[in-house]
């Protein structure tokens, strides 16, 4: 039995044509879940630093409900004493004690890691509320247009080396397209659209002016960031994700060139040029995921909500979703381009490679990569709690006076680099 | 017209790129951050907080001694110290009330020995959904009778819980030493 | 004869892209028409990617749909268009959009015709694979050539048809398949058109399209010239919209 179902899942894995649909649907699994598994992750980091950076406690308070138990009895003379009446078990016996020893009367708090989930249940259950006067078939898909495409970007992430398998080996990145960068861009510029129509079709004045705000300030930046990574690209030379992850493993992250052929000094000198591209990317990335430095499209003391003031529930949850699915997908773009994607780093890939099996290495590389995400998760939140919100204009005036006409120079120092010194 | 001109500081060209206040705000808010997780951030034994920032874990600590002796709580009605209940039902409370919570049934006052206080309140009702504890009816009442107590605990189950009938209001009063006797057999 | 995925795709997205073109013009709302012209743009740059050409269709969706389009939208809104309601069009305006669209017609019908091989049958362009084929050097002079064609593309499943086999082309030759699909071209037959230590022909030897570095050397070496005149042009533009904007120094 055993024998003829492997015969057959060893047939099945032998046609290229099974073995590719059948890597692909997992490939996509593990991309789709790490990016929503992201979101209440990033909810819960966001909550929990920005209480600690403001020395607060943080969420702590939601846990596994064991208080629905003191229903049951009073809590000033003994916890349980109708539950284990109501079992028929005395009142000092080894089972009273032991669950007055683990305090099994209240909510056991695991770090209020319980928290994110409480929030979607939340939202989840509250009244999905259409007011009268809005643009509705407009109203209803904004918020897919807001979360749709952060999560169709996540595809040309290599998010782990080449896994080589007896059948073949398989590239771990759903999609390996040879334009991934533009690829990102191209689909996350669209997300603007969500925000613009969410505005528009709410026929209020504040979401509105949240729409307009957030069109202008997204293609301010969009050409920044397209610009700013410009430099980069000249550098690799290419526009295949995995072949630049690939480059940085053998010959060091490109911010920090410490191995490999890293270490020549020609290396060094290009990081001025591209310690400027990070800046200005990072920068642009804050602004096209509209987070806080530059949420101007949501910003409360001047716009009640911004474009989601009349949404609610799950619809307005999809918003916040899909800012922190941006957050996560711009960060892992950065990662990929100037961190090393899911390159360890400091030579240890191809120690890996060498001396470990290879779903070993892989393995290694996917948590190497989801820990860099985690970073760049915990260092969103540490900005947003640290820096204060830029006016509108200061927002426009370092958008296009101060990054657009930086990133063109950039260009020509990179170029200039290129073509003297190597 | 007496004002001063305030130069703008000048900012310099390294300060011009932000860079380095940006790193500063960063080096303050991490350390925020480091000294809560280790448990020790400031200020937490002023605050009597719980290490893990300066936030009090409130229900299992409470703020109550620390609490200022003019703080206003919910208010009650008293009873003095010979055990007569020292509202005259004046209404000056209900009529200073600006929320307009309070609502008094006045009723003469049972043969005894304050016969000649005249007025008691039959019924005094407070709506603890409208009190805003400003105070003002302690403020107006010319007997002493009616206080804002140092208790904030209030968490009715159903709305009929949160009006406070005179009963409730005694019993969360209950008796005060030391006030200003205006009544008695004679009087 | 093969029937890859792509071919279908063609077709679906081709009519989507009419369909869409189509409700931009009909569409009362003009957000709705905004819209619609993003998604015919999608369709189109669906096309592209079907096609090999992922750098041209990534570029359409980035440039047309998420910049232009979004401008466009975003000053719908500001000026607030109002719904279009009345039902009568003056004629000139009739006749300017029928004259323009007739250019464009005209323009079409030119660059069709001057696809390889369209002349010289006289048939429909899309059938005329003989001479594509001559075109691409794999004629009856180099059969190593076509060989190498046919072994490359057995190789490995291909969901996008960047190769084109025998078979494949043996029915394509029958009279009977006169509207038959675009042919695809392969890569691998045009290799030697480039020199050997460029970064389209280690491309193409890895069995990749380079579409990117084919546009670039397109861009820059055939049409440099036109391309510097367009980015001057853009860059008057766009000091004058500066200047245009700028409000006057006395107040």
């Amino acid at each position: 039995m055993i024998d003829s179902i492997l015969t057959f899942c060893d047939e099945v894995l032998s046609n290229p044509i099974w073995f590719y649909v059948i890597t692909l649907l997992i490939k996509i699994v593990i991309c789709f879940a790490i990016t929503i598994l992201f979101i209440p992750i990033c909810v819960y980091i966001e909550r929990r630093v920005a209480a600690w950076i403001q020395d607060r406690v943080g969420p702590n308070r939601a846990g596994i409900p064991l208080s629905i138990f003191r229903r049951f009895g009073v809590k000033s003379d003994l916890p349980f004493k109708k539950t284990l009446d109501y079992f028929g078990l005395p009142h000092d016996g080894k089972i009273a004690n032991l669950c007055r020893f683990f305090r099994l009367d209240r909510d056991i708090p695991i770090f209020g890691l319980v928290q994110p989930m409480v929030d979607g249940g939340k939202l989840f259950l509250k009244q999905d509320f259409t007011p009268p006067f809005v643009r509705r078939v407009y109203f209803w898909i904004a918020p897919i247009l807001v979360l749709a495409p952060p999560l169709m970007t996540a595809a040309v992430i290599p998010f782990a080396g080449d896994l080589h398998t007896s059948y073949g080996s398989v590239n771990m990145a759903v999609a390996n397209l040879s334009v991934g960068p533009l690829w990102v861009f191209a689909i996350s510029s669209l997300s603007v659209y969500g925000l613009v129509l969410a505005g528009w079709s709410s026929n209020s004045k504040f979401p509105f002016l949240g729409g307009v705000r957030s069109s202008a300030q997204m293609i301010s930046y969009e050409i920044s960031m397209g610009l700013s990574i410009i430099p980069v690209l000249m550098i690799y030379s290419t526009l295949d994700l995995s072949n630049i992850v690939e480059y940085q493993a053998a010959n060091g992250w490109l911010l920090l060139p410490v191995w490999g052929e890293g270490l020549s000094w020609q290396r060094w000198i290009l990081l001025v040029p591209v310690a400027i591209s990070f800046l200005i990317f990072l920068t642009s990335i804050f602004a096209e995921a509209n987070r806080t430095p530059f949420d101007m499209s949501e910003c409360e003391t001047d716009l009640v909500g911004g474009y989601h003031t009349e949404y609610s529930s799950m619809k307005f949850a999809q918003f916040f979703m899909g800012e922190y699915a941006a957050m996560v997908v711009g960060s892992s773009l950065v990662i990929t381009l100037f961190l090393g994607g899911w390159s360890i780093g400091f030579g240890l890939d191809g120690w890996l490679n060498e001396h470990a099996a290879n779903w070993v290495a892989v393995l290694c590389q996917l948590v190497a990569y989801v820990l860099k995400l985690l970073f760049f998760a915990f260092f969103f939140v540490w900005v947003r709690w640290t820096l204060p919100r830029f006016r509108y204009d200061q927002v426009m005036k370092l958008g296009w006076m101060v990054f657009f006409e930086l990133a063109v120079i950039n260009i020509f120092i990179t170029a200039a680099i290129l073509y003297f010194v190597k | 017209m007496a004002f001063k001109t305030i130069k703008r500081p000048k900012i310099s060209l390294g300060e011009r790129f932000y860079l380095q206040s940006i790193l500063g705000g960063l080096w303050i808010t991490i350390k925020h951050l480091a000294l809560a997780l280790v448990g020790k951030s400031r200020n937490k034994k002023e605050l009597a907080g719980s290490g893990i920032g300066v936030t009090m874990q409130y229900p299992e600590f409470r703020w109550d001694k620390h609490l200022p002796p003019y703080y206003r709580g919910y208010p009650v009605l008293v009873k003095g110290e010979d055990g007569r209940e020292r509202c005259v039902s004046c209404q000056l409370c209900e009529f200073i009330c600006p929320a307009r919570a309070i609502t008094i049934t006045p009723g003469a006052v049972k043969e005894g020995d304050w016969d000649k206080v005249e007025k008691a309140p039959k019924e005094f009702e407070i709506d603890m959904l409208r009190c805003i504890y400003c105070g003002m009816c302690e403020e107006a009442c010319p007997e002493q009778a009616i206080f804002m107590s140092q208790d904030y605990l209030l968490t009715p189950t159903d709305r009929t819980q949160s009006i406070h009938n005179k009963a409730r209001l005694y019993e969360l009063g209950g008796t005060r030493k030391g006030l200003v006797n205006k009544w008695n057999q004679y009087k | 004869m093969n029937i890859f995925a792509s071919d279908i795709l063609f077709y679906v997205f081709g009519a989507l892209a009419v369909i869409l073109s189509l409700m931009v013009v009909f569409m009362r709302n003009p957000v709705s028409s905004a819209m619609m012209m993003a998604l015919s743009f999608g369709a189109t740059a669906a096309i592209m990617i079907g096609l090999g050409a992922h750098f041209l269709g990534i570029l359409q969706i980035l440039v047309y749909a998420g910049a232009i389009m979004v401008l466009f939208a975003f000053i719908i809104m500001l000026l607030n268009v109002k719904l279009e309601t009345s039902p009568f069009r003056r004629p000139v305006s009739v006749a300017v959009g029928v004259i323009i669209a007739g250019l464009f017609l005209g323009q079409l019908i030119g660059i069709i015709y001057s696809l390889p091989g369209a002349r010289d049958c006289g048939r429909c362009p899309m059938a005329s694979a003989e001479q594509a084929w001559n075109d691409l050097k794999i004629g009856q002079d180099a059969p190593e050539n076509h060989a190498a064609c046919n072994t490359a593309c057995e190789q490995g499943p291909r969901f996008s048809s960047y190769c084109i086999t025998k078979k494949q082309l043996d029915n394509l030759m029958q009279p009977s398949s006169r509207f038959t699909v675009l042919p695809p071209i392969s890569p691998q037959c045009s290799a030697e058109r480039f020199p050997e230590g460029t970064t389209i022909r280690a491309e193409i030897d890895n069995g990749e399209f380079p579409d990117t570095a084919l546009l670039g050397r397109t861009l820059f070496d055939k049409y440099n010239r036109t391309l510097v005149i367009a980015g001057l042009a853009l860059l008057v533009a766009s000091i004058g919209v500066v200047l245009l904007s700028r409000r006057p120094s006395g107040k």
